[in-house]
């Protein structure tokens, strides 16, 4: 199936199965924001200084805050999946990951964080060591920058479904799930792209709505994203027998 | 009873005022909000707001059928046209806006036009706090 085929199945199927469900998974989206808001306010209001070690000191949070967002996600793809399977689901669901496998779900999200940070470490370096006023600073410090963005997108690219396999397989622990994951994406990270970015035409709408559409848009991408999933492991399943 | 009356030098003055002036002057403040929101405000916000969650609702009710209901589509069709003429009212009254704003004699015609009508002195309406070191006001 090509990339566009692929994207408008799965598309179709995500919003079968989020039809009669708005409202749960909006409501699960707009709490999830609130808190994610909520904490990134409360980290930005503490006054770490300037300088390097008030940088590293925000880093730090910002990555402690990408793990401990770990368990939410945890909590709403699990919502997401369970539409996917047509299980009932309910809104408490967005808060599994604080009371089943929440070690395993750390672990997991450890890996990938430390990995998106370490890709940006060497236009951080640029950003305090070179000479920004100068051309050859400027222009080396967006190369690094550039190259630091596309990786962290090819390591989320990768990881996408390993919280989905956790939920699927919660016996294989952490390591197993990321394995997985990253073998059930090779050669399906640019359909993945595809699928994420037919989204954008919708930045209107959001835009137009100052925004509050983007709850029913973000319930729209991870329903697809689940269902893209159940797409994967059907189809390289079948590719295997 | 109050034999207070309103002495319009007063709302201007740092002296404490009385208490049917702030009275009016919180009415008549209240008042303004409400207008600007009315006439301004909600005119342009309302429709982006139900225009834009027109058009996601109808994307995402499609169900598993690939094409869209011809009334949806409709619907669909007049939001977006309703926003095209949304942002462009909103887009030409900033760019005639800002033209005046970078023009100094139709600023200083805004000005005048603005004392003689309306007995505003913009200078007092618009004092720019922040501009107020190098002596800048609108």
């Amino acid at each position: 199936m090509n990339r566009h085929a692929l994207s408008c199945a799965v598309k179709a199927r995500a919003r079968g199965a989020l039809s009669g469900h708005l409202p749960l998974v909006v409501a699960a989206n707009l709490t999830f924001s609130a808190v994610f808001l909520l904490l990134y306010l409360a980290g930005a209001e503490m006054n770490v200084g300037n300088g390097i070690p008030g940088f590293v000191f925000s880093v730090i949070l910002s990555w402690s805050l990408d793990v401990f967002f770990g368990l939410f996600s945890y909590g709403l793809q699990g919502i997401y999946l369970g539409l996917a399977y047509c299980r009932p689901v309910q809104q408490k669901d967005l808060f599994a990951g604080f009371s089943e496998n929440t070690r395993q779900i750390l672990l997991m999200q450890i890996f990938p964080a430390s990995l998106k940070l370490a890709a940006m470490l060497p236009a951080f370096w640029a950003a305090f060591f070179l000479p920004l006023h100068t051309g050859k600073g400027r222009i080396i410090f967006a190369v690094l920058f550039a190259m630091g963005i596309c990786l962290r997108l090819w390591i989320r690219l990768t990881y996408v479904l390993s919280f989905f396999l956790l939920l699927d397989y919660p016996r294989e622990g952490a390591g197993a799930s990321l394995q997985r994951s990253r073998r059930l994406m090779k050669g399906y990270k640019l359909t993945l792209l595809y699928l994420d970015l037919s989204f954008l035409p919708y930045l209107a709408p959001v835009l137009c709505t100052f925004g509050i559409g983007q709850l029913w848009v973000s319930a729209y991408m991870l329903s697809a994203r689940a269902c893209f999933y159940r797409a994967l492991l059907t189809e390289k399943t079948v590719s295997r027998v | 009873m109050n034999n207070e009356y309103i002495n319009p030098s007063n709302i201007y003055s740092d002296q404490p005022q009385p208490e049917p002036v702030r009275k009016l002057a919180s009415t008549v403040g209240v008042l303004g909000a409400i207008s600007i929101l009315t006439c301004f405000v909600l005119p342009v916000v309302i429709p982006a707001i139900t225009g834009g969650m027109s058009i996601i609702l109808a994307c995402l009710s499609r169900a598993k059928h690939q094409r869209m209901l011809p009334s949806a589509r409709r619907g669909v069709m007049l939001a977006v046209i309703g926003l095209c003429i949304n942002g462009a009212v909103c887009g030409f009254s900033a760019a005639a806006a800002y033209r005046i704003y970078n023009d100094p004699a139709a600023m200083q015609q805004f000005r005048e036009q603005l004392k003689d009508n309306y007995g505003i002195d913009a200078d007092e309406l618009f004092n720019d706090p922040w501009a107020e070191s190098s002596g800048g006001t609108l």
